[in-house]
């Protein structure tokens, strides 16, 4: 299933808990994206919830750090986060620096970044860090095909 | 040479005037030793006379006498003889002169006849008797004496003036020799310098003050000289700074406002590039919709591959060099180019001179810099023309702007038959943002960071460029043997 124009929900950033996807039958992947751009993160959400993820949805850096600090806490209700989708640059709290903490914290989960034209220090830091860096403006298509692969390599799959 | 004039001038007139002192006292001295000769000649001829004159008198009396004297004188061309029997009174000599025969003594005077003539008259006394006594008079015009002065008047003239006129050009000759001559060098020397001639020098021998003077003028001409040179050598790297600098300041204002475009410009760019994809696989829109999808995205895509350059400008990384072969590197070049060239109708070929050259030079960023130029060089040229690339290897000295001795350096020349650059553009083309492309053509980054990438290598860049008859840039990096 692919995500089109028809099928997405009227947007609000305040009520990303519980997102419009957590209506899908559990038991999908769950993806944990955050972006501060409503607009970049609709599209995304549309087409990971397109390809059949959960897609939970943080708004700006400290929601994402509060959503990351629940899991590393065991308070997450829904499950384990399997792949984490994270804008570079966002109020609050800069993703490169949330992924550090995170694996410092010792969980590995796969991260892809998202920035514009990212510096070669950006790339060379998330390569550090394990984490897939996409260079905005990239293809829907490109980030994907890339989520997919990290979950198969984690072995698990969309349903 | 005024002054020599005048120097000689004074010299000679000082001259002049002892001659004409020497030539007034030889003349006077001449004309009296003349006279005393007369005078002498005629006591002597006198008293000689005298004797014979008296037998006569006493024997025939006053006739006895001036047959006498007629006969020894007659001949004798000027010179007249006369004979004063005593007592006679007619013509008598003055007063002095008496004395001087009554004493028995020879007496002198100058007669002056009627026509004006002057004669020398000796009295010689012939005694007679007791108490009684003649006198034989001889006389002789002075115009002999006054031939004899003009004579000696006219001879001592002309050596003078013959003297006078030697002196004078002798004067002149060793006066521009020992002082006009190096008075005039060293005055258009300083002439010279005071316009700003530094370089001449006059190397003077002279042991003289005027060489000493030549010597010091050199001296201050080598003081000015490096002064100079050392004030030139200082505005220029001062300049080169500065235009470094404002170049630099511009790049740097170019690299923050692209640097902060871009990250503001990608989330919106994926937007749009995210949407107008997904429109374009709506499947049930209608084709004109998917055509206008498909529009946004090429030119969301042009858009981002802009906004890529300004990065790519913005953050250039400085160049990581090694030993690089050039003709190598123009292959390559001309692989990644040739579907480009082709598109546009342009061959691409090596020469004039394609020699084995090595470069210190980073493989990445010289690939930019061939590439920049080569596409320059393609859309300048019509189709059907043909955009040559040359190598070599050669002795150089950088320009004023990079500074540096003359080294060894490898050179890629880009030669191209097309527009030509227009003179007011020639000093531009090197500035981030200028082009003479159309909208949408280019970005006007491509040479500056060829320049930028080039100068960071070390090297310069040559530009030469006519209207029309096409351009020629030279690439010149550090050489590797």
């Amino acid at each position: 299933m692919r995500g089109t124009l028809d099928t997405l929900p009227d947007y609000d950033p305040e009520t990303t808990l519980p997102p419009p996807y957590a209506a899908l039958p559990p038991g999908p992947a769950q993806v944990l994206l955050a972006e501060d751009d409503p607009a970049m993160r609709e599209l995304v959400a549309v087409a990971l919830a397109g390809d059949g993820y959960r897609v939970l949805e943080a708004a700006d850096g400290l929601a994402f750090a509060t959503r990351l600090s629940q899991l590393i806490f065991s308070e997450w209700p829904e499950g384990p986060i399997d792949v984490i989708v994270s804008d570079l640059r966002m109020p609050t709290f800069n993703g490169l620096d949330i992924v550090a903490a995170l694996r410092d914290a010792g969980v590995q989960t796969p991260v892809v970044l998202m920035t514009a034209f990212p510096s070669d220090e950006t790339r060379e830091r998330a390569r550090e860090l394990g984490a897939v860096l996409f260079d905005k403006p990239f293809e829907l298509d490109d980030l994907r095909a890339c989520v997919t692969r990290l979950l198969q390599a984690k072995g698990g799959a969309p349903h | 040479m005024r002054l020599t004039f005048k120097l000689v001038l004074a010299l000679w007139l000082g001259f002049c005037a002892l001659l004409l002192l020497n030539a007034v006292h030889r003349v006077r001295r001449e004309a009296e030793l003349f006279e005393r000769d007369m005078r002498q000649d005629h006591a002597r001829l006198g008293r000689a006379l005298a004797p014979a004159v008296a037998e006569a008198w006493r024997a025939e009396g006053d006739e006895g006498a001036r047959r006498v004297l007629g006969r020894a004188v007659g001949a004798e061309g000027e010179l007249s003889a006369r004979w004063r029997p005593p007592g006679a009174d007619e013509a008598r000599p003055a007063p002095p002169i008496v004395d001087e025969l009554g004493a028995g003594r020879v007496a002198f005077d100058v007669l002056v006849d009627a026509e004006g003539g002057r004669r020398l008259a000796t009295y010689v006394p012939v005694p007679l008797g007791p108490e009684r006594a003649g006198v034989v008079e001889v006389s002789e015009p002075l115009a002999a004496e006054y031939l004899y002065i003009r004579t000696t008047l006219r001879n001592t003239l002309l050596l003078t003036t013959a003297t006078a006129v030697f002196a004078c050009v002798a004067a002149l000759a060793v006066g521009g020799w020992l002082v006009g001559r190096p008075l005039s060098a060293l005055a258009e020397r300083a002439r010279r310098v005071g316009q700003g001639d530094l370089a001449a020098r006059l190397r003077s021998r002279r042991r003289d003050e005027l060489g000493d003077l030549a010597r010091e003028l050199d001296a201050m001409c080598d003081r000015l000289e490096a002064a100079r040179d050392r004030l030139a050598l200082e505005t220029g790297a001062r300049l080169a700074a500065l235009e470094q600098l404002r170049h630099a300041d511009r790049l740097g204002t170019v690299g923050r406002l692209a640097a902060g475009l871009a990250h503001e410009l990608g989330t919106p760019l994926n937007v749009v590039l995210g949407r107008a994809t997904l429109i374009a696989r709506e499947a049930a829109a209608p084709a004109a919709t998917v055509k206008g999808a498909t529009v946004i995205i090429e030119q969301a895509q042009r858009m981002t591959a802009l906004v890529r350059q300004l990065l790519d400008f913005a953050r250039r990384r400085g160049p990581q060099t090694c030993r690089l072969d050039l003709r190598a590197a123009v292959t390559h070049a001309f692989a990644l180019l040739a579907p480009l060239a082709k598109k546009a109708g342009v061959e691409l070929a090596t020469g004039p001179r394609l020699d084995e050259a090595y470069a210190v030079a980073d493989p990445a960023q010289l690939q930019q810099v061939l590439s920049n130029l080569v596409v320059n060089a393609v859309q300048a040229t019509p189709p059907g023309g043909c955009v040559l690339v040359g190598v070599s290897a050669e002795r150089a000295r950088p320009p004023a702007d990079v500074g540096g001795d003359e080294g060894a350096y490898a050179r890629v020349d880009v030669v191209d038959r097309g527009v030509g650059i227009a003179p007011d553009d020639l000093g531009r083309i090197f500035e981030p943002f200028f082009t003479t492309k159309g909208v949408g053509e280019g970005t006007g980054l491509g040479l500056s960071v060829t320049y930028g990438i080039v100068r960071e290598h070390g090297g310069w860049i040559d530009v030469e460029s006519r209207p029309g008859a096409g351009s020629r840039f030279s690439v010149f990096l550090p050489g590797a043997p």
